[in-house]
């Protein structure tokens, strides 16, 4: 409302300095909530839309109980006439268990203090029937302040297993948890205090994997309510403000798939390219010549598909989250809807400085096999830009 | 007087050689003799013939003119002088002009007795004499009777008169200063009574002459005042005299043609505005519109560009005092308006029985319906809203030698869009106040003593609407009560000044959501201000000085106090009647400051310490041939502790690398002024002024290398962000034959730093190691000024002069040539279409505002 006012009274064009000063701080704490002094944390920048590990503009070690603060310049963390983005990343690592935190932007609010840095150890492990455990990153019980007033304290814990081949992602699948607000008696609402993480089982089917080598880690995303602070000028509005924070453990698991889909090195009908990069195994994005909402594929032999699985399948943001499926078999047809509710962690993917899409991975299993031929078609409610994999199996 | 022409042309003796049967032609006159009989030559009733020889040469003049008969020699020389002013066309003889002599006889007659009231049969003639147009008295006007060479009557200080004539036809001539003057019919019958009314047109149109009723204050400061014309026809001003103002030396404005003053480089909300020592809040509608002060309430403006008396406190920069206009009690006062915008009436009415004089005055606006008009022709989905109104009331009563005064007035804005789809939100901005001030003033002793009480009460702020209901609303608001003694007597040259002011400020500052309750409550803020002044003046000869000080308390309750010490210092010297010297030297203080005066700003921020500028200044007046006047003032004003907070910093929660260094800032302006003045006398008004000023801020600012990070901190003195360098401004006013007045304002101004705080933030191109060419934001000690400006205003006028009513038709326009002034610029990238590859071309556009006011309108006075 004062923002209105502000610009409502100043027309004339009046608005951001590259003076303008962002001042963020946080505390790092270990996995019982001790402060954490000496943990250096560090500030750096990317000059596009990807954030990542860019130059280092900042660092400074954590003091006095594990605080820390910056003072960040708006010519720093924004393009300011140059056009395109600029990702802002705060980090920290912790050296005993490798875990490293950090958390992205690509604006600022006046002031903020931010969720707490705690290190994290999973103790992750994959069962042989693809059961997942692991130790929640926030720690059951933990306190939850609300933003400010009646404004509802949300907080979405995702973890989220990925599975590498090659180095590139093949398989990201989370828990896909939020609303973990509870109050004493175990109901959520606004008057909840506690944290307390309710986990969804994390199997990994059989499909996901194939036939591949593939490299499992944990990584977990927690998207938090804070509250901005007033900065003493004015009346002081305090504002509730959302960051994300994501944790990424160095626990790996090794692990071996011995399922081969029927669709590995079909032919990609209408598309120009032997073998086809959408069934030859390999997880890179392969940019569709236009982007289209339809896949015919010739398969190397007759199959009566069950399973279908979408690896990194990106369309425009926007896109609705419930997926309709139409498969043709032959004389075949099945139409099916999947609502799966996948919370990708990098799920807002820029492929240029003005285009974003959003990241998908779907198993879709069939009501019921598909008549049997070698001719599959594949048409969905929405458009990609962007494919790894399709994979069909039996 | 009466004329008396008698031409008798005896013969034509011709100087020139005999020409046997030449044709000779007499000369014709062809000026009229004008002969005044002088006074008490002749008794009433009486003649006298002069005759004289006249010499007419051969190009009509008369060279001689000699008596040819004894005559009095009073009668002669009257006529001798009337006859060498005649001229001919000159005798001719064959066809050829020749010099000749002619007998000419002068006739005088005494002037004609008039009967008395004794004479039974004598008609009787009473009547008053009024300017045409109003209904003032003309006072002091001379009747002549039927060419008479002296006055039969003249009118007393009602304008009445009284006269008894023989029955019959007769001329009456009425001639007053300041008039044309007008000639009159009459027939009267024997013993008749006979009451008429005589409307003499003003030589010069001047309807809003300045009355003074009291004593001149010996001890005013300098300071400059305007009256008349220059208060009401100035262009591009639509008739408000507080709009003048922006056209004095040493003002400028954020954007041109916005009435918001910035006094010799301080803030906006470092300038106060009082109506009779009563300050107001905001002085315009909408920053653009009419003042919230109908202009038939104001008597006259007085602007203080610095070093203001010590009955004005807490303000640091300029001063613009109005003072309401003195009650008449005369008659009743009726002006109006209407013009396409609003429409407004001042009415003003004496009860004479009861020593009491009642005026209101108001205006309201119907913008609606014009713009509602343009949001269909631009074919958009909602309506531009601006509404306004105002109101005036003053009620005065005599009490014994007392007299006491209440005044009410107060204003209201409404400025934003309406959605036509009432599912759709619309967007307000509002901003009202209202203020009543009881006042008495008692003669006390030598002197007198004023005790006010006033109370007020502001709002600004936004709201939405949807459905008919507010959805959500962000308002400021502040409730205030305050009283005020002084006591002011002279004795021999000196003149003494006292008083004492405090006033409780209480703000509250709400945001609701309709769906939710109120997620921000701001405990109810309470300041006490109060202050106590001393003057001392000085008047002697030449020499005035005038020594004050001032003491003021600030208190944010429950505890944060400040105080403050304010010395000022005054004196002028007249060296010789042609020129008078002053100089002046102050102290102010002020709570910290917004760009504007917002409810709770400037109590809430005392912890930040109090405002503080010295000032120093000194100039000289000069009065020049032609009735014209010159000004040369310079100043310097030291912001010995700049507390100017950033609206930014307040609206948005963002602070800057600049923010840090709030609490220790300084600053300073300074420069030279001139202003050449014709004032209202006559036909013509007019001014020039020019500005050459300087104001400086210490900043605090970022240095950065061109990847965008920052290299270094710097501190230095900067231009101010309204620092405008050059303002001149050019003021013109004539009034043309049947009424037509024009005036026409030429304004040029130098640009402001393109700093970012108020327009965007100067950015130089940079070439990347790929050869691009990319926007570099530049520190804040290397931006560039924005554009320099001008514009023309322009008014015509045409008053009709009915028997008591004048009615004025108006156009006034603001910008007539509609010109856009940049006060930002948008730095992006174009894509350079048909060139293969992704080629971008960077683009500086200007962004400019055509502000452009034209105001027709149509007034009558009554």
């Amino acid at each position: 409302m004062k923002r209105a006012w502000f610009f409502v009274l100043l027309a004339a064009g009046c608005g951001a300095s590259p003076d303008d000063l962002f001042v963020i701080g946080g505390r790092v704490v270990s996995r019982l909530g001790a402060g954490l002094d000496g943990v250096p944390v560090t500030v750096t920048r990317t000059l596009s839309a990807e954030c990542g590990d860019g130059q280092q503009l900042h660092q400074q070690r954590t003091a006095d109980g594990g605080l820390f603060s910056f003072d960040l310049l708006r010519v720093e963390v924004s393009p300011f006439y140059r056009g395109g983005f600029m990702c802002t990343r705060l980090g920290t690592g912790f050296e005993a268990s490798g875990t490293t935190v950090w958390s992205d932007f690509y604006a600022f609010p006046n002031a903020l203090t931010l969720p707490d840095f705690n290190d994290w150890s999973p103790g992750f492990s994959v069962a042989a029937d693809g059961g997942v455990q692991f130790e929640p990153v926030v720690p059951e019980g933990t306190s939850l302040e609300p933003c400010a007033g009646n404004f509802p304290a949300r907080e979405t814990v995702v973890h989220a297993i990925r599975a590498r081949v090659d180095g590139g992602l093949w398989w990201e699948q989370s828990d896909h948890q939020s609303a973990l607000r509870v109050s004493d008696d175990g109901g959520v609402g606004p008057s909840a205090v506690g944290l307390s993480y309710l986990p969804v089982p994390l199997e990994l089917p059989p499909e996901v994997l194939e036939d591949r080598a593939v490299e499992l880690n944990l990584e977990a995303q927690r998207l938090g309510c804070v509250k901005v602070a007033g900065n003493g000028a004015g009346p002081g509005l305090a504002e509730p403000y959302e960051v994300v924070t994501r944790w990424s453990s160095t626990e790996k698991v090794l692990a071996q798939g011995h399922t081969v889909p029927v669709s590995r090195g079909a032919r990609c009908l209408g598309l120009s390219f032997n073998p086809c990069p959408l069934t030859d195994g390999s997880p890179a994005p392969f940019e569709l010549p236009e982007t289209t909402n339809n896949l015919r594929l010739r398969l190397p032999y007759p199959a009566a598909v069950r399973v279908i699985v979408l690896r990194g399948a990106e369309v425009e943001t926007g896109a609705s989250s419930r997926l309709q499926l139409t498969i043709r078999s032959g004389d075949d047809t099945l139409t099916v809807q999947d609502d799966t509710s996948q919370v990708a962690l990098d799920s807002i993917v820029f492929i240029d400085a003005e285009r974003a899409l959003q990241r998908d991975w779907r198993r879709i299993v069939l009501p019921r096999p598909m008549q049997y031929s070698d001719d599959i078609e594949l048409e969905l409610n929405r458009n990609f830009v962007r494919l790894g994999e399709v994979s069909l199996f039996e | 007087m009466r004329l008396g022409v008698l031409l008798v042309l005896l013969a034509a003796t011709a100087r020139a050689q005999d020409a046997g049967t030449a044709d000779v032609a007499p000369p014709e006159q062809l000026s009229a003799l004008n002969a005044p009989l002088p006074e008490g030559a002749l008794d009433a009733g009486a003649t006298a013939d002069v005759a004289l020889e006249l010499t007419v040469d051969d190009t009509g003049h008369v060279t001689a003119a000699d008596a040819i008969a004894d005559a009095p020699p009073v009668l002669l020389e009257a006529a001798r002088a009337a006859t060498l002013a005649l001229t001919f066309r000159p005798a001719t003889l064959a066809g050829q002009p020749v010099t000749v002599k002619v007998r000419y006889v002068v006739h005088f007659e005494g002037p004609r007795p008039l009967p008395t009231a004794d004479a039974g049969w004598a008609a009787h003639l009473t009547g008053r004499v009024t300017s045409k147009g109003t209904r003032d008295a003309v006072s002091s006007a001379s009747l002549f009777v039927d060419d008479a060479g002296t006055p039969a009557a003249e009118t007393g200080p009602n304008g009445d008169f009284e006269l008894w004539l023989e029955p019959g036809k007769h001329t009456l001539s009425v001639r007053a200063a300041a008039h044309a003057p007008g000639t009159f019919e009459e027939e009267l019958k024997p013993r008749e009574e006979l009451q008429v009314a005589y409307r003499l047109v003003r030589t010069v149109l001047n309807p809003y002459e300045t009355v003074v009723r009291d004593t001149a204050d010996r001890a005013e400061q300098a300071r400059v005042q305007l009256s008349g014309p220059e208060l009401r026809e100035v262009a591009g001003t639509q008739g408000e005299p507080l709009r003048v103002i922006m056209l004095l030396p040493g003002v400028t404005t954020p954007l041109s043609g916005i009435s918001y003053p910035i006094v010799r480089g301080a803030s906006p909300a470092a300038t106060g505005f009082f109506l009779d020592d009563v300050q107001i809040p905001q002085l315009y509608h909408l920053l653009l519109g009419p003042s919230v002060i109908y202009p038939d309430f104001i008597d006259r403006v007085d602007f203080y560009s610095s070093n203001a008396p010590v009955r004005f406190g807490r303000v640091t920069a300029g001063v613009v005092s109005a003072a309401a206009a003195k009650s008449r009690d005369d008659r009743v006062h009726v002006s109006a308006y209407v013009d396409v915008l609003n429409a407004g009436a001042f009415v003003e009415v004496p009860i004479e029985k009861t020593g009491t004089n009642i005026a209101v005055a108001g205006r309201v606006s119907y913008t609606g319906l014009v713009l509602s008009l343009v949001g269909k022709a631009l074919a958009a989905n909602s309506t531009p809203v601006a509404d306004f109104y105002d109101y005036q009331a003053r009620v005065e009563q005599k009490v014994g030698r007392a007299t006491l005064r209440l005044l009410a007035f107060g204003s209201s804005d409404l400025v934003g869009s309406r959605a036509d789809d009432p599912m759709n939100p619309s967007s307000f901005v509002t901003s009202l106040f209202h203020r009543a001030d009881l006042r008495a003033l008692i003669p006390l002793g030598p002197g007198t003593l004023e005790a006010g009480a006033t109370v007020g009460f502001e709002r600004q702020g936004l709201f939405t609407e949807q459905l008919g209901q507010t959805q959500a609303s962000f308002l400021m608001s502040r409730l205030t009560a305050g009283g005020r003694l002084r006591y002011r007597f002279e004795k021999g040259p000196l003149q003494v000044k006292v008083g004492a002011d405090l006033e409780r400020q209480q703000s509250d500052i709400g945001l609701e959501l309709r769906t939710a309750s109120s997620l921000f409550t701001v405990p109810r803020t309470l300041g006490v201000f109060g202050g106590a002044f001393a003057e001392l003046a000085f008047v002697e000869g030449p020499l005035t000085v005038v020594a004050g000080v001032r003491g003021d308390s600030y208190l944010l309750a429950p505890s944060l106090y400040r105080f403050s010490v304010d010395p000022r210092l005054e004196a002028r010297y007249r060296l010789t009647p042609w020129l008078m010297a002053h100089a002046g030297a102050g102290l102010f203080h002020q709570a910290p400051l917004l760009l504007i005066n917002l409810p709770v700003t400037d109590a809430a921020a005392l912890a930040d310490g109090l405002h503080e500028v010295a000032q120093l200044s000194a100039g000289v007046e000069v009065r020049l041939p032609w009735g014209l006047e010159l000004h040369l003032d310079g100043f310097y004003n030291a912001l010995l502790a700049a507390r100017e907070r950033s609206l930014q910093q307040f609206a948005s929660g963002i602070s800057t690398l600049d923010d840090r260094l709030a609490a220790t800032r300084t600053g300073r302006s300074y420069g030279l002024e001139v202003m050449l003045r014709a004032p209202a006398k006559g036909r013509l008004f007019g001014w020039l002024s020019y500005s050459l000023m300087r104001s400086e801020r210490l900043r605090r600012f970022g240095v950065y290398t061109p990847d965008q990070t920052l290299a270094e901190q710097r501190e230095a003195m900067l231009p101010f962000a309204f620092d405008q360098t050059h303002v001149l401004n050019l003021v013109a006013g004539y009034q043309l034959p049947w009424g037509v007045k024009v005036s026409g304002t030429f304004h040029v101004n130098s640009g402001r730093p393109e700093s970012g705080e108020f327009s965007s933030r100067t950015a130089r191109l940079q070439r990347t190691d790929d050869g691009l060419y990319v926007w570099q934001v530049v520190p804040l000690d290397q931006v560039d000024r924005l554009p320099p400006f001008w514009r023309l205003d322009l008014r015509v006028s045409k008053t009709f002069l009915l028997n008591e009513v004048s009615l004025e038709l108006y156009l006034d326009v603001l910008n007539v040539a509609a010109r856009q002034e940049v006060v930002t610029y948008s730095y992006g990238y174009a894509q350079l279409a048909g060139v293969a590859g992704a080629t971008v071309l960077p683009t500086k556009t200007p962004q400019g505002i055509p502000l452009l006011y034209p105001s027709l309108g149509l007034k009558g006075v009554w």
